[in-house]
């Protein structure tokens, strides 16, 4: 197997996922943000949205002058559809900045035999998409239903010279999985001395004394609880008429020194009240592990 | 997507747990009606086989076998464990049977979850003074799931109907009906103007009081649960326009056991007209006291 090791990718503590199709989630230029990740998903679901963004790419259809990272994390029937040579037509039109390999599905109640088939899948198209010379970096996806499985996965993407690899959360961490998924990673990581960034992908809180330094997070929570009229303080989700907060006021360029209930009217000021939120969670785990 | 089980995405993507629609058989609701397809916004639903086939955007969401109501503004169809689908011009979401949110409810006022893992108990119960509100209990939990729970009267103690049954026990918690004294909160995102009316019928069946004091009504839910009872506070107000308050009252007794608790009360003497035509209680005692408030 060939290794050619990648460029790194400057990544923030936290990226937030937005929603290409609500303008809502695009919350420059009022906040400043070096990156964002958006959903293939969402694209190949919507066929006058794609047509839209593929003529003129994310960049221009966005308006957004950071770092866009495409991701490849879908439901299962639009990855069966997805193939190397379909997911280089899209990057080449959406112009991202990085992208994900292809993801896969590995389901612990699956017999074994269907987790490593789709491993395989996943693990070969990423070998293929690396040997291509993309001009853009390429983004390893960890995935596994048994500890075997990750560690070999984990192995695979390091020989292939992935410099920044992610994994899926929000449903191993439903599960109760997330530790020992991580620590299986980490212990390949740590083993093999390996120089990458991880990303957790789809968790909207840090963990605590996280074994990986170079971690970053990924969500979209900020967003959709603030479809909800969800308002976040302290760490905490509240509805925003709830009497904890209802009256509170916050000097962000969300809030503007509106009150809780108030803000809530408006749910883009409120999604950038509440990303600005999530971001200092991170932040201050960032500097409690340091 | 596709990490950890996928029964579980399955039931978290579709609401069924159940990939294999093809198999499902005829349901006992409504039929299928004659206006198919029915246009709800950007959902378009269409016969399919043996049951019924929702699109957004023409993409797939599911397949359901019983659609049990549908018009203009919405369609509701059978999901598993007392749950159904609302799908709506704006949007779906997973909302409760009217038995589900009643079981919800008297859990919250008058019942209990229990957890011990090395013994596997997952124990449900609920025992309360009014025998009428520990059979209806059962009832609807037969309806929900299927399951018969045991009931006892023992001597000085109040009816208590009780079963160990790990996926009643793990779906009321994953509801919000969380484990030990006042961990409960009101499921709002699932409950519609039915079920949320049901919820709160039921919850003050067991931990509200509705009095008549010279022909005037005092309506009250209490609870040591500060949080559940500023959700109830709210849903009342933004599902039925009902102001209220929150109180604390201190319950600290001779022998200085300290004890709070809260109490959301209805304000004015209009909102406890409306409280108790539009919402009422299950409770007998309470029902009674309406009759007398309301002049009967």
């Amino acid at each position: 197997m060939k290794r050619r090791k990648q460029s790194k990718i400057d990544l923030p503590s936290f990226i937030p996922t937005i929603e290409i199709s609500d303008s809502n989630s695009w919350f420059w230029p009022d906040v400043v943000r070096t990156a964002i990740i958006v959903r293939l998903g969402e694209i190949l679901t919507d066929d006058k949205l794609k047509e839209e963004v593929s003529g003129k790419g994310l960049h221009d259809y966005l308006g957004f002058d950071g770092h866009i990272m495409l991701s490849t994390v879908m439901p299962d029937e639009l990855l069966d559809r997805l193939t190397v040579d379909g997911l280089k037509v899209l990057i080449k039109d959406l112009q991202p900045d990085s992208c994900m390999v292809p993801d896969c599905y590995t389901y612990m109640d699956d017999p074994q035999l269907m987790s490593w088939q789709q491993l395989f899948k996943m693990l070969n198209q990423t070998q293929e998409l690396s040997d291509q010379d993309m001009d853009i970096p390429v983004i390893g996806l960890v995935k596994g239903a048994s500890r075997k499985q990750i560690i070999y996965c984990t192995e695979r993407l390091l020989k292939v010279g992935l410099t920044t690899l992610a994994f899926p959360a929000r449903e191993l961490a439903e599960a109760k999985l997330l530790e020992s998924f991580i620590s299986n990673v980490t212990d390949v990581l740590q083993e093999k001395r390996a120089d990458v960034d991880l990303i957790i992908y789809g968790l909207s809180y840090p963990i605590r004394r996280f074994p990986w330094r170079k971690t970053s997070y990924a969500s979209m929570s900020w967003h959709i609880d603030s479809k909800y009229a969800y308002y976040y303080w302290n760490g905490l989700r509240y509805p925003a008429g709830h009497t904890s907060v209802r009256f509170n006021t916050c000097g962000c360029p969300g809030c503007k020194r509106r009150l809780a209930y108030q803000v809530a009217s408006y749910p883009r000021d409120l999604a950038i009240h509440n990303l600005l939120e999530l971001e200092e969670r991170f932040t201050s785990n960032e500097e409690a592990d340091k | 997507m596709g990490s950890g089980d996928r029964q579980q995405q399955i039931e978290k993507r579709f609401n069924q747990g159940n990939s294999h629609a093809e198999h499902l058989t005829p349901g006992h609701g409504c039929g299928k009606p004659e206006g198919l397809p029915i246009i709800l916004g950007n959902y378009r639903i269409v016969s399919a086989g043996q049951g019924y086939l929702v699109l957004h955007n023409e993409q797939e969401l599911g397949k359901y076998r019983e659609l049990l109501q549908a018009d203009e503004n919405r369609a509701l169809f059978k999901l598993e464990k007392g749950m159904l689908l609302e799908v709506t011009p704006t949007g779906t979401r997973e909302i409760f049977t009217d038995e589900k949110a009643r079981v919800h409810g008297i859990i919250a006022s008058d019942g209990s979850l229990y957890h011990n893992l090395e013994q596997r108990i997952y124990e449900i119960k609920v025992a309360c003074k009014s025998g009428e509100l520990v059979d209806m209990f059962r009832e609807d939990f037969k309806k929900v799931y299927d399951r018969e729970l045991h009931f006892s009267i023992e001597r000085g103690k109040y009816p208590k109907a009780r079963i160990s049954y790990k996926d009643a026990f793990n779906d009321l918690v994953a509801y919000g009906a969380r484990k030990g004294e006042g961990m409960w909160r009101v499921p709002r995102e699932h409950l519609d103007r039915e079920g949320a009316r049901e919820w709160l019928k039921m919850f003050m069946a067991g931990d509200g009081s509705i009095g008549c004091r010279r022909g005037k009504a005092r309506v009250r839910f209490f609870s040591k649960n500060q949080e559940g009872l500023e959700q109830i506070r709210m849903l009342l107000d933004e599902e039925f326009g009902i102001a209220s308050k929150l109180k604390m009252r201190d319950r600290t007794d001779k022998m200085n056991h300290s004890s709070l608790e809260y109490i959301v009360e209805v304000s004015s003497d209009e909102d406890k007209v409306r409280y108790i035509t539009e919402i009422g209680s299950y409770k007998q005692s309470h029902q009674e006291n309406i009759r007398r408030a309301l002049g009967g």
